[in-house]
């Protein structure tokens, strides 16, 4: 009982602490007043911003907690009026994303598996920042660590002494994310949602992706505001989209190596479809800015070499590759393999059917989203492809340990065009 | 006593995600089974990582930084973190063992005990305590 009611308080705790608001700016325009789901979404990128910002600088963890504690309370003082409406007006949507959260906590707290890499990287990483030790002494020292210091970070604000706790803070990520989104993009009442949403829930959950301590739903969730910004950019071209889309880049560019190279292809795609030439000369600065800023702090603030993977990829290895057509076919195969276990790509398939053969009751506008959406999916699923066929590791075991997990990832870009089909779809059933 | 239709929805809907999001059974796990027992569960007690049995080794003798943890699977497990254990990967490498000083223990998990019985015989190591296929033996 001791376990279940620190389950239930920290759960309470960890869920107010990032629901709270982290800068005033929301307040002058009243956001969580007129949308919650997108006033969740930015200040959770906010919060997560500040996080990554930390790690880099391998700031103690009592000294971030007790700034984001000074932070809200700041915020809370100010306008206390606010937030007592912004909680009497979003209390049902509020206990539902709790009530998922407590859920997931429960599981997560009854088998506490970590899974192999959970515990030979990324506990070990989190092990040495809880410890105020440097994370860059730990083991892979080229692997990023936002998530290990998000993980210490909780588990350092728990105060009780079990790690798990500080996994919680992955479920909270994730949930808000996940119920937020399909709130913004789903029509009001939409039943065909409601299920695609527990679907991905449900898959989720049973598939360990998120209690086992690998960083996969990470970039997963964080993909996921990602192409949130980038559709809403796309849309009504406002710089605070952008502004967040750079700052969702470089969140996810220390999350894994491999998400640093995702944001970068998205962002030179998104430069491409502006057809403007300012715009696409400044997008290449802040993808080259994304891409080099890593390794130069690796370089001349941590002082160590980073690479993507440098027991497995050299340009040396990359440039006497010789091209070999049954390899090629073999990473296909297994791709296609591995399309069939995830739920995401799974109910997409029939709905990109749907969509094909009435193409004319969308809008243009959601043409064009369902099209860049698919294309972004395209063009990672590519650059996948090119890991593997460049792999120095034997590609079986490459293959087998990997590939489900980095499908995974990219499969949420799906979830807009899934959304915006099913809206029709389901409206199509209710006419006739 | 009149029920909406909304309500009963709401309820149903609750009711669908706590069983399949397993409520009942992970709240029965967190009430009968203290942290200790979940470990046990999740890592083994004289199998797997074997997370019982060196809790029981741990509660007579001082391990912290003084012992070889030696697992088939080569598993270096993150709750041995704090014991700072010294992994070794072949059991046969003993003169690596032996060599150093500061190191009293070995812990063997789960390994019959025809396969290191040779190893005990050739190095006269003593087998402090032995449960199922885990040993823990002071090095002489």
């Amino acid at each position: 009982m001791k376990e279940l009611s620190s389950i239930i308080f920290l759960t309470t705790i960890f869920y107010l602490f990032i629901v709270l608001p982290k800068f005033n700016f929301y307040q002058k325009e009243k956001l969580f007043l007129k949308d919650i789901h997108l006033y969740l979404i930015n200040n959770l990128i906010i919060f997560l911003c500040l996080i990554t910002f930390f790690s880099i600088l391998r700031l103690d963890l009592n000294i971030v907690i007790f700034f984001f504690i000074l932070l809200i309370l700041i915020n809370l003082i100010n306008k206390f009026n606010n937030y007592y409406l912004f909680f009497k007006s979003n209390i049902k949507k509020l206990l539902f994303i709790f009530f998922l959260v407590f859920l997931f906590n429960l599981q997560l707290s009854s088998n506490l598996e970590l899974g192999f890499d959970g515990q030979a990287i990324w506990y070990e990483k989190t092990y040495f920042i809880f410890k105020g030790l440097d994370p860059i002494n730990a083991t892979m020292n080229e692997y990023p660590f936002f998530g290990s210091y998000l993980w210490a970070y909780f588990w350092k604000l728990s105060t009780l002494d079990f790690e798990h706790y500080g996994r919680f803070s992955y479920i909270l990520v994730f949930l808000i994310t996940i119920v937020s989104i399909f709130s913004i993009y789903s029509e009001k009442n939409n039943i065909g949602n409601y299920l695609f949403l527990s679907l991905i829930v449900f898959f989720i959950f049973e598939n360990n992706f998120i209690f086992n301590g690998y960083q996969d739903i990470l970039v997963f969730t964080l993909l996921l505001i990602f192409m949130h910004y980038f559709i809403s950019f796309q849309k009504n071209k406002l710089t605070i989209d952008l502004v967040f889309l750079y700052l969702t880049s470089f969140i996810l560019s220390w999350v894994k190596n491999e998400a640093n190279i995702y944001c970068c292809v998205l962002l030179f795609v998104l430069g491409l479809i502006q057809k403007d030439k300012n715009f696409l000369l400044l997008n290449l600065l802040v993808v080259f800015l994304i891409f080099i800023h890593k390794m130069l702090i690796y370089k001349y603030y941590f002082q160590i070499d980073m690479g993507l993977q440098p027991g497995n990829y050299s340009i040396k290895s990359i440039l006497s590759y010789e091209f070999e057509g049954t390899i090629l076919l073999y990473i296909l195969i297994s791709f296609v393999k591995v399309f069939f276990k995830n739920i995401i790509i799974i109910i997409m398939m029939p709905l990109i059917i749907f969509y094909l053969m009435n193409k004319k009751i969308f809008s243009e506008e959601q043409r064009k989203t369902i099209f860049i959406c698919i294309l972004s999916f395209c063009i990672l699923i590519c650059v996948m492809i090119s890991f593997y066929i460049f792999t120095s590791m034997p590609l079986k075991w490459h293959l087998s340990t990997s590939l489900e997990r980095l499908i995974f990832q990219v499969s949420s870009i799906l979830i807009y065009p899934s959304i915006i089909i099913l809206n029709k779809l389901t409206n199509n059933i209710k006419i006739n | 006593m009149k029920v909406s239709k909304k309500k009963i929805l709401i309820i149903t809907f609750f009711l669908i995600t706590c069983f399949f999001l397993n409520f009942f059974q992970n709240m029965y796990n967190l009430v009968v089974m203290n942290y200790d027992q979940r470990m046990v569960k999740t890592y083994g007690d004289n199998s797997e990582q074997g997370y019982g049995f060196i809790s029981r080794v741990k509660q007579n003798y001082k391990l912290y930084n003084n012992f070889f943890y030696y697992n088939y699977d080569s598993a270096q497990p993150h709750w041995l973190k704090r014991l700072n254990p010294t992994y070794i990967h072949k059991l046969n490498n003993y003169l690596k063992i032996l060599k150093d000083k500061s190191i009293e223990y070995l812990i063997i998990i789960d390994e019959p005990y025809d396969q290191i019985q040779p190893f005990i015989i050739e190095t006269d190591f003593k087998v402090l305590i032995r449960e199922d296929n885990s040993y823990l033996i002071k090095i002489l």
